[in-house]
């Protein structure tokens, strides 16, 4: 059994009247964690608390043995982690290596030599060796993703924490994506949030669906989706009663919900059970 | 250029991510420069307009060093573990130093060099560790406001309060215990950015 990593005991987060995290506890452990849920679920705070950069107004946080509260042990844990911003910003006229060697000085490599050899692994490990010398500005949208993913792994850190990674990635990138992560979540903690289920289904070993600050839901993915078993049918035509209903490539519509006349049970997906925990029925998300 | 000043590669690599060394920024500090410059050349000799104005250019400086809104780099930087009072350090000196020394040059074409023409060091000074310490209440740019906002403000009541003609000791600030009063502001906001340090690697602020 792997030894827990990151500890969370309810954890609260207020912005002025508004609550971010109302008591949220969860475990994680060497493996990738998904967090999935909507905007303004709290997975963005979550993570920025476990990124240490956001403390919380009360419960507490154990991550890789320490309690970030202090200052010593939030900088021990520090050194042994690698962070992904939802929106990571860049100094753009910068190159590509000179960006990751800034945030290797922050990550106190003083080594000229060593540190720029560290700086071409995780640029050649993100696919980026060949654009070490390009500008920022120069560089397309997933690039610069994958530019972001890179200063994480700089030291091959214990804890990586991601907001979002695969947003704005074509498929290919992140089809690599998922082929770098899963290589390194062999040894290490990885928490990443996403908006895409399959990212959750394809590469994560635990999930947690969260709304609203409160987790909903914490397992493994297969349980996620056992969650919709026998809630999701095929039926020829939209029932009203469903919580929600598209008409699939085959033309049969998906209902997710209350059985419709002349429908069959068909096999739920990860997407089915979190859109029944959410439960978020707006028309603009009714894909018809 | 930096690395030809002597300064190690690491920290010529974190001054190169400062905004507020950037060419077009210290462009509009010396075109301010320049224009406080020639308001001060005006018939009665009077250099109080430099003098309001050169304190709060290293402070905007300051201001734009480090810190959430300012360096788009600052979520990843503040999860690092060099801490961000030395980055922040690291880079206000280098601002301030940048700011003064342009300012000092400045000084030297006002119409009369004299000690009067140095009097908006101290309340430079006061006004740099004092943005620095409100940083760690808010973020840099609202802590630079208000700062600057107090400061023109008390020029604006001494000079509108006075009944005989403007001179520089017309301002509390360019008088002795003015200039007194700035360094123990200094010191006191030193004090408080001190012991507030651990907020400085906080995105809630």
């Amino acid at each position: 059994m792997n030894e827990t990593t990151v500890r969370i005991q309810s954890v609260r987060k207020h912005f002025g009247s508004v609550q971010a995290l109302a008591g949220v506890s969860f475990e994680g452990e060497a493996g990738i964690t998904g967090l999935l849920g909507p905007n303004g679920a709290g997975k963005t705070t979550l993570l920025r608390m476990i990124a240490t950069v956001m403390s919380p107004d009360s419960g507490s946080l154990l991550l890789l043995g320490h309690d970030p509260a202090n200052a010593s042990s939030r900088t021990a844990i520090r050194r042994s982690l690698g962070y992904m911003p939802q929106e990571p910003g860049f100094h753009r006229a910068f190159t590509a290596f000179e960006f990751v060697d800034y945030v290797a000085i922050l990550k106190e490599m003083t080594d000229r030599r060593a540190r720029h050899a560290e700086v071409m692994r995780v640029l050649d490990l993100t696919g980026l060796g060949g654009r070490a010398r390009t500008k920022i500005r120069a560089l397309s949208g997933g690039m610069r993703r994958r530019l972001a993913l890179a200063q994480t792994l700089l030291g091959d850190p214990q804890l990586l924490v991601l907001d979002e990674p695969t947003a704005g990635l074509d498929p290919e990138q992140r089809l690599r994506f998922r082929e770098l992560i899963s290589e390194i979540a062999v040894r290490q903690t990885v928490i990443l949030s996403t908006h895409q289920t399959e990212d959750v289904a394809t590469l994560c070993n635990r999930v947690i669906v969260m709304n609203e600050g409160i987790v909903l839901f914490e397992g493994v993915p297969r349980e996620l989706a056992e969650l919709a078993r026998g809630r999701v049918w095929a039926a020829p035509e939209r029932d009203v009663r469903a919580k929600l209903s598209w008409r699939t490539g085959d033309g049969l519509h998906r209902h997710i919900g209350t059985a419709p006349e002349g429908a069959h049970l068909i096999e739920p997906t990860i997407e089915d059970a979190y859109l029944l925990l959410v439960g978020r029925t707006t028309d603009e998300e009714n894909v018809a | 250029m930096l690395r030809l000043a002597g300064i190690s590669d690491h920290t010529a690599r974190l001054l190169a991510a400062t905004p507020a060394l950037s060419n077009s920024w210290l462009g509009g500090i010396a075109a301010t420069l320049v224009f406080a410059i020639l308001a001060s050349r005006n018939p009665t000799g009077n250099p109080l307009p430099f003098l309001i104005v050169a304190p709060v250019l290293p402070l905007a400086g300051v201001a734009t060093a480090y810190g959430p809104g300012v360096d788009p780099t600052y979520e990843v930087g503040a999860s690092s573990p060099m801490r961000g009072m030395r980055l922040l350090m690291i880079r206000s000196i280098a601002v301030f130093a940048t700011t003064s020394i342009l300012a000092i040059a400045a000084s030297f074409a006002l119409p009369h060099v004299d000690l009067a023409a140095a009097g908006w060091i101290l309340p430079s000074l006061a006004l740099a560790t004092v943005c620095l310490a409100l940083s760690t209440w808010f973020s840099p740019l609202r802590s630079a406001a208000i700062v600057a906002a107090g400061w023109i403000a008390v020029a604006i009541v001494s000079v509108s309060i006075v009944s005989g003609p403007v001179r520089v000791h017309t301002i509390v600030a360019f008088r002795e215990s003015g200039q007194v009063s700035l360094v123990v502001a200094s010191v006191i906001a030193v004090f408080v950015l001190i012991l507030r340090r651990d907020r400085l690697d906080r995105v809630d602020r």
